[in-house]
């Protein structure tokens, strides 16, 4: 038998054997230990889906910030995914009124005119990730503004952090990584709420027993249009480099960190401070925000 | 042995560890959660012959 410290038996390996309590501990201390470390006492955003991920960020992050008197609101961004979006939706709105949790929906039915179902009808259906990605990132980063957020928080784990970084190392696009990191963004700008990342080294499997144990009705559906991504091409590729040598994660996470503070210092000199799109007024690097080139591509509402 | 994943059934030889098992099934231990007898374990748990292995996929998408 595979024993945590305690003599019960390991339910995951993340740094040594762990037994449920102790994987609860670890991994509440742990996420805590990085809210102190990122946060002060402004009004947060907890961007929520109802999946694993986002699900521990929110409870994690709640009882720390009740713990101090910060103000949290959980935030969900409804493309309209159908058989899948609705699910989770409902889970994380029984999650929230069973803590007391504020939650607020947008839609992209409300705030495009149409869901992301309608919209890919129309559009290859490799650029769901690209179109879906542009505008929660978008609306987020609206809503969390207009909600007084000091700061969004995002439960990207170390999978996906290694995934991002290999996927721009291999479209040569190193710049890119420059909005990312466990405080993202590069300068600070009235109308970007600048979005952080207390799961930035937690593995995705230790999210994925975590959820098991503890919340075993959480939907386990993966969004639909996923498996045909560039990001689940890539994620095979780094699950089999982690098999073949393993803490390839976490050096790729630690290579991209020790870099980052002079890409952004590049970057920052390269596209200068955030602009305000010339349509929206939203913020950009650009003349046109990304948002609203899409729109104007896809022809939906602006 | 029995092992469930994706919907399927298959029999196994039991008497050794769980990542040995995925790996004659082609399954990742990076994608997979183990579920042995009901229990979630790692996959250098032993499995005895008799026992049912459930593989649960590591599901993502925000």
């Amino acid at each position: 038998m595979v024993e945590c410290s305690c003599g019960r038996r390991a339910a995951v390996v993340w740094d040594r054997p762990l037994c449920r309590e102790h994987l609860r501990e670890k991994l509440f201390a742990h996420v805590k230990a990085n809210l102190d470390r990122l946060l002060g006492n402004e009004r947060i955003a907890v961007a929520a889906s109802g999946g694993k991920d986002s699900t521990a960020l929110l409870e994690i992050a709640h009882e720390w910030a009740s713990g101090r008197g910060v103000e949290l609101v959980a935030l969900l961004v409804d493309e309209g995914i159908e058989g899948y979006r609705d699910r989770t939706r409902k889970f994380l709105e029984e999650f929230c009124a069973r803590r007391g949790i504020p939650l607020e929906v947008v839609s992209f039915r409300d705030e495009l005119g149409e869901a992301l179902d309608g919209i890919l009808s129309r559009e290859r259906r490799e650029r769901a990730c690209t179109i879906c990605g542009t505008f929660r990132r978008y609306l987020l980063n609206r809503r969390a503004r207009e909600l007084g957020a000091g700061k969004l928080l995002m439960a990207h784990n170390l999978d996906d952090e290694a995934q991002t970084f290999f996927m721009n190392l291999f479209s040569g696009n190193f710049l890119q990584l420059t909005t990312k990191g466990e405080l993202g963004g590069i300068v600070d700008d009235e109308k970007f709420v600048r979005r952080v990342k207390p799961l930035l080294d937690v593995p995705e499997k230790v999210l994925a027993v975590y959820a098991a144990l503890f919340h075993p009705d959480l939907p386990a559906d993966e969004c639909p249009y996923l498996r045909e991504s560039s990001r689940f091409r890539v994620r095979e590729l780094v699950n089999e480099l982690e098999l073949r040598k393993p803490g390839s994660k976490r050096s790729a996470l630690r290579a991209y960190l020790s870099i980052l503070p002079s890409l952004k210092s590049s970057a920052l000199k390269a596209k200068g401070r955030l602009k305000k799109c010339r349509e929206c007024g939203e913020p950009t690097s650009r003349g046109l925000c990304k948002a609203c080139e899409l729109r104007h591509q896809l022809k939906t509402r602006s | 042995m029995k092992v469930e994943f994706e919907g399927k059934v298959r029999e196994v030889r039991g008497g050794r560890k769980l990542i040995e098992i995925m790996k004659e099934l082609g399954v990742s231990p990076e994608e997979y959660i183990c579920v042995l007898n009901g229990e979630v374990v790692t996959e250098f748990e032993v499995a005895r012959e008799g026992d049912t292995l459930k593989l649960v996929r590591v599901w993502s998408g925000g």
